[in-house]
């Protein structure tokens, strides 16, 4: 364990040295996210305060929702943003000097790109996710237990889906799709799901688990969650886990090897 | 002499239809990455409606032709093979392009064109789709010169839309970092060009010093035009399109001419 | 130390276009053996050359060894251990270099990337330092550890990479055309340091090259690969010798030969002032050099082996 983390310092100073010598495209992408941030929140806010509520939540409530699903969306780009780098690693050919080596793959491939721009836009992120946590007022010490339960199984059904993108990277080759439409279907719950009529809600909800992700923590602060729905979830969470596993190890076994 | 273009602008076509399919599961991802956004748009307005008549003096009726038409129109003029330009220059590829005995610029319209009938297509049959399942309150215009002059910007639209995004991916002459501007670009067109959220909704004074900038003359101007019907503010506005079509167009031309003679390949 | 029984491995693949449509529709895969059972055996410290054209299966074997690539059926061990199930103390046993891929960092010198390896393969101080110093030595790339990679030749960056594949001292290489692409110099530079290395540390080695000479100069016995099947597994000089037994006689004539004597000749030959040349079985040639050379004004001539390339594309024709 001591050995991994230990790697996994290397792997992400390395990643920071990378990001050091490519500054101007650096600061793009910078100055791209955060309009992409402003403007969105700018469009939320506006929209809240004219109407006062949305499908029946409050303008705190309502950033609630807005500021979790950063928070995850962040943490998960943030740790796993290598995984974007995949679709080359296999064409290349260079996946083979990875599988070669004596740890576990995901070590390199999974988690071996930590992004610093995420890690920075991190802070502001959960400052403001505080602030308007305190702006709602009833959160008890069960409510925000809660809320954090459901936040680490949203981060393991976001590990899972990219495990999946990587499993789906070996056996197609096709990487940026997938892991492109995992951002824009988990934007969906940028904003409550509930603005969602049925049936889009139930499949957003359950089927593609965007909604358990993005929707639930909040929802079991707010107290809107029974104890069924808490327990589908988790063990949603943990199934997508088992299930990415084993597709991996699938993948490995039909692994073709291209680039020579 | 047309005949022979005729045949060379077919031969291109059938070709781009054939990559296309070849990488089909690519072209279908990518349309369920774009109609998901549409989802976000359509249902978020809704919801926002479930509560008042009107909003920023926009009915319901309004929003929904609105987010729906400005999608359509989105795909039609943004649409667009051009950043593969960059990846081209990077990689020396461009050499053969600039060899061969058809003009660089046919070529890279011809697959446009392909690339943009293409989508509108799927585009009209996923609002279609989308019509069908939540039936949404639609305006329909009717009136021809609003039309014409709705067809005109979108016209324009296109334009400058592609000679911007020309001029983006010739930054690839001159660096590698290739993926920032265009980045940048792309979002400030989802978030500037009135894809998410009507503009005049704005702040007045955002709002005007948006329409200083293109990016309200891509999609956002011929859906209003749709909206509210031929004007004459409407068909100044449409004056100002033309300004920057020009703009751009001089602009890209400049970098071309200014790439090209620059132009070095590190030992590739 | 290897050994590979009745080794089967088969690929699926899709089937070309037959039209546009259909194929968007239904795609067809095919399925192509790549091994048909081969078997073979390698002991400790041998240094063996794997050699065939393009889609034999030299690769794919090598990927099977490594544990990149899971067998479809067949038995096969490796330093004991299954390649599939890549245990940690089976990788850290081997090294698996493919020519012209890199797994330098392009940004950052090669150091940075050997201080990284040294945490994978878990080297002590001690031993990293020694065997950095050890490999600086062998490949003459004292200036090259600490220069971005970006900035190094194609020659340069290959040995830094070798130095990389290296610094955990592996019990087995397998080598993927390592000199492909690169100049004669590199080339040679390469070619000594793999004899150098297996020389001083005797480790295993599988070699896959296309360059004949270097298969040549390092391995002495050699496996044939062709369609999945081996051809022919044992000593390099016993192939040449059971393929090639005719030699090239080249003479530099300082007269032309006249007209009647060259009638006379039974043997094929190539005549062009000044040379003349006869390719024929060695007993033969003796017999001719015996016959005709005192009647022949010359100034110089050679006796040359049937280059090696020769040899192999004739063991290659002669198998089904």
């Amino acid at each position: 364990m001591k050995r991994y983390l230990k790697l996994y310092w290397l792997f992400s100073v390395q990643s920071l040295k990378v990001v050091w010598q490519h500054k101007t495209g650096v600061l793009f992408f910078m100055f791209g996210k955060l309009i992409r941030f402003l403007m969105f929140l700018f469009f939320v806010m506006i929209l809240v305060k004219n109407t006062k509520t949305l499908v029946g939540y409050t303008f705190n409530e309502t950033l609630v929702f807005y500021f979790t699903f950063n928070v995850i969306d962040t943490l998960t780009q943030m740790l796993f943003r290598e995984v974007y780098r995949f679709r080359w690693l296999v064409t290349s050919g260079e996946l083979d000097g990875v599988l070669v080596r004596p740890y576990h793959p995901f070590i390199r491939v999974l988690l071996g790109g930590l992004d610093i721009l995420d890690l920075l836009m991190l802070g502001p992120y959960l400052a403001l996710l505080t602030y308007f946590l305190l702006q709602i007022g009833l959160t008890t010490s069960y409510n925000l237990s809660l809320y954090l339960l459901l936040v680490v199984n949203s981060l393991i059904i976001a590990t899972a889906f990219h495990i999946v993108v990587l499993a789906l990277g070996v056996l197609t080759t096709e990487v940026d799709h997938t892991i492109m439409i995992y951002r824009d279907l988990s934007k969906l719950a940028v904003v409550p799901v509930d603005i969602y009529r049925e049936p889009i809600r139930s499949l957003v909800t359950f089927v593609l688990p965007i909604g358990i992700m993005m929707t639930y923590p909040v929802k079991g602060l707010l107290n809107m969650l029974n104890w069924n729905l808490i327990i589908v979830s988790l063990v949603l969470g943990l199934a997508s886990l088992l299930f990415s596993l084993w597709l991996w190890g699938r993948a490995l076994k039909k692994y073709q090897s291209w680039g020579s | 002499m047309y005949n022979g273009l005729m045949r060379k602008i077919l031969a291109i076509a059938k070709i781009n239809l054939a990559q296309y399919l070849v990488y089909r599961l690519s072209f279908v991802l990518w349309r369920v990455r774009v109609i998901l956004s549409l989802f976000l748009t359509f249902f978020l307005w809704s919801a926002v409606y479930q509560s008042r008549l009107s909003i920023f003096n926009y009915s319901h009726r309004q929003i929904m032709t609105y987010i729906l038409l400005i999608y359509v129109i989105g795909d039609l003029v943004y649409s667009s093979r051009v950043s593969d330009l960059s990846i081209q220059i990077r990689n020396g590829a461009i050499i053969n392009q600039l060899l061969k005995p058809f003009p660089f610029l046919h070529n890279l319209f011809t697959r446009e064109v392909t690339d943009k009938l293409l989508n509108l297509f799927f585009s009209i049959f996923e609002v279609g789709l989308v019509i069908l399942l939540f039936k949404p309150a639609l305006f329909i215009q009717t009136d021809i010169l609003t039309i014409l002059l709705m067809l005109l910007a979108i016209g324009m639209g296109i334009v400058i839309s592609f000679f911007i995004s020309f001029a983006i991916s010739l930054v690839a002459f001159w660096s590698a970092e290739v993926w920032g501007p265009r980045f940048v670009f792309m979002t400030l067109i989802t978030v500037l060009s009135g894809s998410y959220f009507p503009l005049d909704i704005l702040p007045t004074l955002f709002y005007r010093l948006l329409l200083l900038t293109p990016f309200p003359y891509f999609t956002y101007l011929p859906t209003k035009i749709f909206l509210d019907g031929f004007s004459f503010q409407y068909l100044g506005m449409v004056g100002i399109s033309l300004v920057w079509v020009v703009l751009s167009y001089f602009f890209a031309r400049a970098l071309w001419r200014k790439g090209i003679r620059e132009f070095s390949f590190f030992g590739r | 130390m290897i050994k590979v029984e009745n080794l089967i491995k088969v690929y699926k693949s899709q089937k070309g276009n037959r039209s546009f449509l259909q194929d968007f529709f239904k795609r067809e895969y095919e399925e192509k053996p790549a091994l048909k059972q081969i078997s073979f055996e390698i002991g400790s410290g041998e240094l063996v050359g794997f050699i065939g054209p393009n889609g034999a299966g030299k690769t794919t074997t090598l990927k099977i060894l490594a544990g990149i690539l899971y067998p479809t059926s067949g038995k096969v061990s490796v330093l004991g251990h299954v390649p599939f199930d890549k245990e940690k103390e089976f990788l850290k046993q081997i090294s698996f270099v493919m020519g012209q891929k890199n797994q330098l960092i392009w940004e950052l010198p090669p150091r940075e990337s050997y201080l990284l390896n040294k945490e994978i393969y878990e080297i002590s101080d001690v031993a990293f330092q020694k065997h950095l110093a050890d490999l600086i030595d062998l490949l003459e790339a004292k200036e090259i550890v600490d220069k971005p990679v970006r900035t190094l030749s194609l020659g340069q960056r290959m040995r830094a990479e070798l130095i990389a594949a290296l610094i955990h001292r592996p019990k087995v290489m397998f080598l993927d055309e390592p000199t492909i692409g690169l100049d004669i110099f590199a080339q040679t530079t390469i070619v000594n340091f793999i004899k150098e290395y297996q020389k001083q540390f005797k480790a295993t080695i599988i070699l896959t090259s296309h360059y004949m000479k270097d298969i040549a100069s390092l391995a002495k016995r050699v496996i044939l690969i062709d369609k999945g099947q081996i051809l022919f597994d044992g000593l390099l000089d016993k192939l040449i010798r059971s393929y090639s037994r005719e030699k090239t006689l080249t003479i530099i004539l300082k007269k032309s030969i006249p007209a009647p004597l060259l009638e006379k000749f039974k043997l094929p030959f190539e005549y062009q002032m000044p040379l003349l040349k006869i390719k024929a079985e060695k007993t033969q040639l003796l017999k001719f050099m015996a016959q005709y050379l005192s009647e022949l004004e010359f100034s110089d001539f050679t006796l040359q082996d049937e280059p090696i390339e020769e040899v192999i594309k004739k063991a290659f024709r002669k198998k089904p």
